[in-house]
């Protein structure tokens, strides 16, 4: 096992073996012999977020990025290993601990859509986990401190926003919205789950911008979940990488980004178009993230790797630590 | 060309005079924010606009055939035998209820009525294999294939009656970027064995920067710019192109610059020039008068500081 240890001490997050299944029958028959599939979804992950620190996690669909930030969070059952947050198993966790652990931490999801409700202003929204916690006393803080926040993530005018539905808002907008709406209760950890994804250059910029701004105004801790690599190394210090249900590859965004040792890694950052430079030529990926159903053998990224070699297709590999001279970096 | 959509509140021009040429085999890459107007032009060229969508001017020449006055009889047998279109969706194009090889049959019935099974699905394995799903997935329901395949069997059925003009409105957008890089290779490969031209509709540059020939930018309905790609990038003439390629992340970078603002409402968009509220290089000019298309050293662009 591998752990960050970076000066800015101790880890708020940290998954240590966490393995994450979902049961799904294929078939009343199956049902019924009790043999339902499983998916692994997250199988055997460890990773550890320093307070303050901001990990990017990358890889293709269905890698069990979104399971893993939910497990983080708390919100799905694990088949095996633990969670600690700030030093706690968070499965241990109780009445107002929990109450406390839900406040401390939140989500800012891919389509601001289906966290938004179509019918409810957007200062409502925004201030209703200040009720459900019980923060602020009465209506006039509350709403003074929605519009505060408003105006943080930059829906200004706030009064004007505060009043508006979420069809009255761009894609861009909403997703300021859904950021808000997270951090108004102070959290001490977020995940923030594709949150560009469905945006355009000019709107995913600025919410990169945004994201970038209120970690370091917030002292946030931060899980970013993308498939953009630059997108996250605009917002992130730390950079895991992520491919059937494994972490195949961690460090500095600079080395993993600038000079990545896995081919998987190799082959995201090769297909991550510059338009201001040409492109670098990396591996040739063929084929499609197989099935989590069927883990292929050995290194689940063997059938798809063009330097796959015998012991690749028998040997389960494990997280290595590389240290490459300082030299030798681009 | 000129567009427009009848809304329940009032009539919106969400196309605003464009003009767009597209040469034999080339690669035109159409780029904007969301909204500026891409789909519709689109959907506009293939005559298949919503009920309430309505060509308000401007012509749509095709061969020398003007396409907004023909009968719709003849333009259905234009529509995929010699322009063809690939959506970003594919579950839109793929009917969930038949299986692939009837999608084939389907479409070459549609066009030439009776034709021989078995010759049909020989093309259409042939066309698989070209654009790289199994053989043996014409026999599978769309939902049996990966969001990739889906996406390659569209091209499949759109290339199948070799057109002479495919139009992909983001093919891309919902897949990975690794099957987004295959998909690339192939679009590469058939401009040059099939000796299509292609409309490229998306609002990632990095894309066009490896596959357009050349590459016009639209911003709120119209078009502001269109230029070789090589040149686009070089050396960006209008401030929105500017500050659109300014936007994408760099790795190894840590600038990242924004437009400020949002695009306009285009029930009410500003007067003079377009983007004037959210330009940096905003003049009193550009306030009052709309710039028009200049040739700027091979390249077009509408904008008051050329
Ligand atoms: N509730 C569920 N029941 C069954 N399988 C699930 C469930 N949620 C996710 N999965 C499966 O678990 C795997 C990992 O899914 P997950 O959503 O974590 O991936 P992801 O990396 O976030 O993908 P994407 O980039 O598409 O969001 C996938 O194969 C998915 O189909
Ligand atoms: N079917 C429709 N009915 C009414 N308005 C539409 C429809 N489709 C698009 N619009 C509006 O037309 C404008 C241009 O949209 P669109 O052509 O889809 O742009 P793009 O493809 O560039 O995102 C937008 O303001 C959009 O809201
Ligand atoms: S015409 Fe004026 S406002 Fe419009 S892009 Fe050019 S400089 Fe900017
Ligand atoms: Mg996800
Ligand atoms: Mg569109």
């Amino acid at each position: 096992m591998r752990v960050i240890s970076t000066d800015e001490g101790r880890a708020l997050v940290e998954a240590r073996e966490v393995k994450v299944h979902y049961k799904v029958s294929t078939g009343l028959l199956e049902t019924l012999l009790g043999r339902a599939k499983v998916v692994r979804a997250v199988d055997g992950v460890n990773l550890s977020i320093p307070r303050g620190g901001s990990v990017g996690l990358v890889g293709e669909s269905g890698s069990g990025k979104t399971t893993l930030g939910r497990a983080l969070l708390g919100l799905v059952e694990l088949e095996g290993g633990s969670v600690l947050f700030d030093g706690t198993d968070i499965s241990s966790l109780k009445g107002s601990a929990l109450k406390a652990f839900r406040r401390r931490t939140q989500m800012v999801f891919q389509d601001p859509y289906t966290s938004l409700d179509p019918r409810m202003k957007i200062g409502h929204q925004v201030e209703e986990p200040l009720r459900v916690h019980g923060i602020c006393g009465n209506k006039e803080e509350r709403r003074q401190r929605v519009l505060e926040m408003l105006e943080k993530v930059g829906l200004v005018p706030a009064a004007e926003f505060y009043s508006r539905y979420p069809h009255q808002l761009s894609g861009g907008q909403r997703q300021r919205a859904a950021i808000a709406r997270a951090l108004v209760v102070g959290p001490e950890f977020l995940v923030a789950d594709e949150p560009v994804s469905n945006l355009d250059v000019s709107a995913r910029a600025q919410i990169l911008r945004l994201l970038r701004d209120l970690r370091k105004e917030m002292n946030l801790t931060l899980l970013f979940i993308t498939h953009d690599l630059a997108a996250a190394w605009s917002v992130c210090d730390r950079i895991d990488v992520m491919y059937l249900g494994r972490i195949v590859e961690e460090g500095a965004r600079e080395e993993v980004l600038r000079d990545p040792l896995h081919p998987y890694t190799q082959a995201l950052v090769s297909v991550t178009r510059d338009p201001k430079r040409r492109k670098g030529e990396g591996p040739k990926i063929s084929g499609e993230v197989p099935s989590p159903m069927n883990v292929p053998q050995g290194c689940r990224f063997h059938p798809r790797c063009p330097f796959a070699m015998d012991i690749c297709r028998i040997f389960v590999i494990r997280l290595v630590s590389v240290s490459l001279p300082i030299d030798d970096r681009a | 060309m000129r567009i427009g959509y009848d809304t329940g509140r009032g009539k919106l021009e969400v196309v605003a005079g464009v003009d767009l040429k597209v040469g034999r085999e080339e690669i035109l890459g159409l780029v904007g924010e969301s909204g500026s107007g891409k789909t519709t032009l689109a959907l506009a060229v293939l005559r298949i606009l919503p009920e309430w969508g309505t060509v308000l001017g401007g012509r749509i020449l095709f061969d020398g055939l003007d396409l907004l006055r023909m009968s719709e009889e003849e333009m259905r047998r234009i529509r995929g035998r010699r322009i063809s279109m690939v959506f970003q969706d594919p579950y839109s194009s793929l009917n969930p209820t038949s299986r692939i090889r009837d999608h084939f049959l389907e479409l070459y019935r549609a066009h030439y009525g009776h034709v021989d099974e078995k010759e049909v699905l020989e093309k259409a394995g042939t066309l698989l294999r070209i654009v790289g799903v199994p053989e043996e997935k014409l026999h599978d329901y769309p939902h049996q294939l990966s969001g990739g395949q889906r996406q390659r069997v569209a091209i499949a059925l759109a290339i199948a009656l070799k057109p002479e003009l495919v139009i992909l409105d983001e093919p891309t957008s919902s897949l990975d970027v690794l099957v987004e890089a295959q998909l690339m290779e192939l679009f590469k490969d058939l401009r040059k064995r099939e000796r299509i031209s292609m409309v490229f509709i998306t609002h990632n540059l990095g894309i066009l920067s490896e596959l357009a020939d050349r590459i016009a930018v639209m911003y709120a309905g119209k078009i502001v710019g269109v230029s070789p790609t090589e040149k686009l990038f070089a050396d960006p003439l209008h401030p929105y192109t500017r500050a659109l390629i300014d936007s994408v992340p760099t790795i190894g970078s840590d600038e990242l610059r924004t437009i400020s603002g949002e695009p306009p409402d285009l029930r009410n968009p500003p007067k003079g020039c377009r983007f004037h509220p959210r330009c940096p290089f905003a003049m009193d000019v550009c306030r009052v008068a709309e710039p028009v298309m200049k040739d700027v050293g091979g390249r077009e662009v509408a904008c008051h500081l050329y």
